[in-house]
């Protein structure tokens, strides 16, 4: 009693609201045992890279049909292959007529990526059921990738968290696609708001949370000189899984070196 | 192409991402996993991500453009400093919009 009125004395009018909103916060994005907290707390992680999925699904959606991709495949693109680059990539394969088996093959190259992301996350997924660990592998993105490497590294979130997450994500995707269809053909110009710009900045935005340690920072440093160099050789698509490779041979090199 | 060859060649591309997804999550959580490996699959986010974005802001048209002609690059510098100051996902994403939307409708450049 005497502690309440204390607190109740100390805090001056009006922050009442305060308190709820630091109570309602602390409860949100923490590990506590409550399943619609653990919904809540996907969609909120969610809730950033929304901006990105829709921005760059309504682009997909509408190039698709601009480029003569009928409606149905152009949602079928979105519902079956989820992976944003490869998408874009293989609409403009498709257009210059290429052969199915060299779309096929860039689609391979462009996702390989994919291979070492779903590597590095599948260590946290030891505990999980086998269809569990092949229905959250198949919606794997580069962004849910980096949220979730960033929520298993402080804890083990909640399966259901994670999957709301994925879902959400998906479900967004293939909605906005349908949205950019339904736009398609007509006179709007994307660009100028400026959405084009979306996926740059939400990669920056998930890459520096990373970023812990010096070694980390040097890893980025020899990524992003090494993406310059490769690409200026033209290794054009093979760049990202080159320069990750070369880069990660020298961050061993340089983390083995330290300890001694 | 005609409308069907497309569907085909859709299911294709899904099928190749879905097993490039899918594999390596299954087999790396069947057995226990040495150290030096565990370092690798610590570094693999900061490669991928760092490489890709460097692509995305550095080549402009297929090409390393590295003049105030390049938008997304100087459009990136704001965003890179608010992302270190924030430290969210959302602010960096609106900033970064705003930047794009900025240099392209004042032309500072």
């Amino acid at each position: 009693m005497n502690g309440i009125q204390e607190v109740g004395g100390s805090t001056p009018p009006g922050s009442t609201k305060k308190l709820i909103l630091r109570f309602i916060l602390k409860f949100i994005l923490s590990d506590k045992n409550f399943w619609p907290i653990h919904i809540l707390n996907g969609f909120l992680l969610t809730l950033p890279i929304l901006l990105v999925y829709v921005a760059m699904g309504l682009s997909f959606g509408f190039l698709a049909i601009d480029n003569g991709i009928s409606p149905l495949n152009a949602i079928l693109m979105s519902l079956l292959i989820y992976a944003g680059t490869a998408q874009l990539v293989g609409i403009q394969l498709i257009v210059i007529e290429a052969s199915v088996f060299s779309i096929l093959l860039t689609t391979f190259i462009i996702n390989s990526r994919f291979f070492v992301m779903s590597s590095s996350i599948g260590r946290f997924l030891v505990k999980f059921k086998f269809y569990q660990r092949f229905l959250y592998a198949c919606q794997l993105t580069d962004a849910t990738f980096a949220i979730h490497t960033v929520r298993f590294s402080r804890f083990n979130p909640p399966k259901l968290e994670l999957f709301t997450t994925n879902i959400f994500g998906h479900v967004v995707w293939v909605i906005s696609t349908i949205v950019g269809v339904y736009l398609g053909g007509r006179d709007y110009n994307f660009d100028s708001l400026g959405i084009d710009f979306a996926m740059p900045a939400m990669f920056i935005g998930l890459l520096l949370p990373l970023v812990l340690t010096k070694i980390h920072l040097f890893i980025c440093i020899i990524a992003g000189l090494l993406t310059v160099i490769l690409f200026y050789f033209g290794f054009s698509y093979w760049t990202t899984l080159s320069a990750t490779i070369i880069t990660i041979l020298i961050g061993l090199y340089i983390d083995k070196w330290n300890k001694i | 192409m005609e409308q069907n060859l497309i569907l085909y060649t859709i299911f294709g591309m899904s099928l190749i991402t879905l097993l490039i997804k899918v594999i390596p999550a299954m087999l790396v959580s069947n057995y226990k996993i040495p150290e030096y490996i565990n370092k690798i699959l610590e570094f693999v986010p900061l490669a991928v991500l760092s490489s890709m974005v460097v692509q995305f802001i550095i080549i402009e048209d297929g090409k390393i453009n590295l003049s105030f002609t390049n938008e997304f690059l100087w459009a990136s510098v704001p965003t890179l400093f608010v992302t270190i100051f924030f430290k969210s996902l959302f602010i960096t994403i609106i900033v970064g919009l705003l930047s794009i939307i900025f240099i392209r409708y004042f032309g500072i450049f």
